[in-house]
C-alpha cells in the first residue's frame, strides 16, 4: 500500500507531467512519435471495424424501411423504361452534338487535381474539435497540410498522417484558417468579379457557420457572395469553393468587415473525401 | 476490477463515442460517453480506480487527434476522482441525483477542458461557448447519465457475482 503523502506527491508530479505533454504538443508536429503512431494505427483499426459493422446496420435498416418506397417506385420506373429508346437517341444526338461544339470552342477535357480517394473511418468524439480520422495514410501519398476536398468544395486539410491513416482538420475547426478570395456574379459580366480578399475562420462545431475577416473597412460584400480559395496562404490552391456569404457585419471600430460564411460542405454528411496529393498541378486554366 | 474488464470497458466506451455518439447527436451535440462511463466507474469502483479509468480512457481520446495531448486525460482523470470522492455523500440511485451528478460533472470537465486550452492559446470564447456548447451539452449529459450508469452498475454486479462465485468454489 502507497502511504498517502507518496500518493499525493505521484498524482502531482502526473498532473505536471500532463500539463507539460499539453504545452509540448499544442503546436503542430512534422512526425508522431513510434509510440503515437502504433496507437493511432490500433485505434484507428478498431474503430474502422466497428464503423463499417455500424454502416452496414445502418443500410440493412435503410433497405428495410425503403422496401415499400421501392414497390412504388418500382411502378413508376416500368413506365419510364417504355420511354427509355427514344431517349437514348436523343442522348446519342445530344453528345454527339456537344463534342462538335466543345471542339469547335477549343475546351479540352477538364484536369483534375491529382487525388486520392479516402473514407472517414472516425470523426472527433468530442463537442470542441471539428477532426475525422480517414483509412489512408502515407502508404498512399497524404501528406501533411495536403489540402482535402468533396464534390461540394474545400472541407479541410491533412493534420498528420501515419502509414495507414490520415488525421484531416475541418474549416469548422477553431486552429483552421484559409485565405480566401471573395466573388460576386454580376449580370452582364462575364465571370464573377472579385470584391475582396480576406481570411476565413473556424468557430467550432457546432455553429457550423465560418467567419469572414476582411482587413479593409470599405469592402463590398454582400450577402450571396461566393467564398473561394484565393492561393495566397500557400496551403490552398486557389479556385476552391468555400462557402457562401450569408450576413455581413462591420467590427466597433469599423477597420474589419466580418461575416458569417456558410460552408460548401456538409461536415454532417462527410464519408468519403479527396486528399489533394498535389495542388500545384492547379485546376484547368 | 480486472484487468481484461477495466480494458474492455475502455474500448467499449471508445468505441460507443467514435460509432454511436455522432449518430445521437442533437443540433451537433454529442452525449459525452466516455465521461459518462468514467463517472458510473468512479462512482461504482472508487475515486483512484475512477482517476485510472478518466487518465487511460482520456489519452486514448487524445492520440486521436495527435495535438495537446493529455487535455482529456486531464480532464477525465479529474472527474472520476471526483466522482469516486462523492460517492459516499449521494443517494446514487435516485434519477434525479444521477441526472444532476452527470451535468455537473459535464458542466465541471468543460470548464476544465477551456481552461486548459485558453492557456496553449486555443481560441475560446467563454461566453458563447457557454450558451452554446457547455450548457446544451450538460442538459444531454444528464439526460444520458442513469443509462450509462445502469449498463456500468449491471457489468459491476456481473462482476461481484463471478468473484464470489469464484470464491465459495472448492
Amino acid at each position: 500500500m502507497i502511504p498517502v503523502q507518496r500518493r499525493r506527491l505521484l498524482s502531482l508530479l502526473l498532473v505536471l507531467s500532463i500539463v507539460v505533454l499539453m504545452s509540448l504538443t499544442a503546436r503542430e508536429r512534422e512526425r508522431l512519435t513510434w509510440l503515437e503512431e502504433q496507437a493511432v494505427e490500433l485505434l484507428s483499426s478498431v474503430q474502422r471495424s466497428f464503423s463499417l459493422a455500424a454502416g452496414r446496420v445502418e443500410r440493412a435498416v435503410d433497405d428495410l424501411s425503403g422496401l415499400a418506397r421501392a414497390q412504388a417506385e418500382n411502378a413508376v420506373l416500368r413506365h419510364r423504361l417504355e420511354l427509355l429508346p427514344p431517349l437514348e437517341h436523343q442522348l446519342q444526338d445530344l453528345r454527339a452534338e456537344n463534342n462538335r461544339l466543345r471542339q469547335l470552342l477549343g475546351f479540352s477535357e477538364t484536369r483534375p487535381f491529382p487525388t486520392v480517394a479516402a473514407r472517414v473511418v472516425a470523426r472527433n468524439p468530442d463537442n470542441w474539435f471539428s477532426y475525422a480520422v480517414l483509412d489512408k495514410g502515407a502508404r498512399a501519398g497524404i501528406e501533411r497540410n495536403m489540402p482535402v476536398v468533396t464534390p461540394e468544395g474545400l472541407a479541410g486539410r491533412v493534420v498528420r498522417t501515419s502509414a495507414n491513416t490520415a488525421t484531416i482538420l475541418f474549416l469548422l475547426d477553431r486552429d483552421s484558417g484559409v485565405a480566401v478570395g471573395i466573388y460576386r456574379s454580376v449580370p452582364g459580366a462575364e465571370a464573377p468579379v472579385l470584391k475582396a480578399f480576406g481570411v476565413v475562420l473556424g468557430q467550432g462545431e457546432h455553429g457550423a457557420v465560418l467567419r469572414l475577416r476582411v482587413f479593409a473597412h470599405d469592402a463590398q460584400i454582400e450577402p450571396g457572395d461566393r467564398v473561394v480559395t484565393s492561393g495566397l496562404g500557400g496551403v490552398f490552391p486557389p479556385g476552391l469553393l468555400v462557402g457562401e456569404v450569408r450576413q455581413v457585419e462591420t467590427d466597433a471600430y469599423d477597420l474589419v468587415v466580418e461575416a458569417e460564411v456558410m460552408p460548401a460542405v456538409d461536415f454532417d454528411r462527410i464519408t468519403e473525401v479527396l486528399v489533394v496529393i498535389d495542388p500545384v498541378a492547379g485546376p484547368p486554366p | 476490477m480486472r484487468a481484461p474488464i477495466f480494458i474492455a470497458m475502455i474500448v467499449l466506451a471508445q468505441v460507443m463515442q467514435g460509432v454511436v455518439a455522432p449518430h445521437l447527436a442533437v443540433a451537433r451535440l454529442k452525449p459525452d460517453l466516455v465521461l459518462l462511463t468514467t463517472l458510473a466507474y468512479g462512482l461504482l469502483y472508487g475515486p483512484a480506480a475512477g482517476g485510472r479509468f478518466g487518465l487511460v480512457s482520456g489519452l486514448l481520446q487524445d492520440l486521436l487527434l495527435g495535438r495537446y495531448l493529455g487535455v482529456f486525460a486531464l480532464t477525465r482523470m479529474t472527474a472520476g476522482y471526483l466522482a469516486g470522492v462523492a460517492e459516499r455523500r449521494l443517494y446514487r440511485e435516485s434519477l434525479l441525483i444521477l441526472i444532476a451528478t452527470g451535468a455537473a460533472t459535464s458542466i465541471f470537465a468543460d470548464l476544465l477542458f477551456m481552461l486548459l486550452m485558453g492557456a496553449t492559446g486555443y481560441p475560446l470564447d467563454p461566453l458563447a461557448d457557454m450558451g452554446r456548447v457547455i450548457l446544451p451539452a450538460a442538459l444531454y449529459n444528464g439526460l444520458m447519465a442513469p443509462l450509462i450508469y445502469r449498463a456500468v452498475r449491471r457489468i459491476r454486479r456481473w462482476e461481484l457475482a463471478r468473484t464470489r462465485t469464484e470464491e465459495t468454489r472448492p
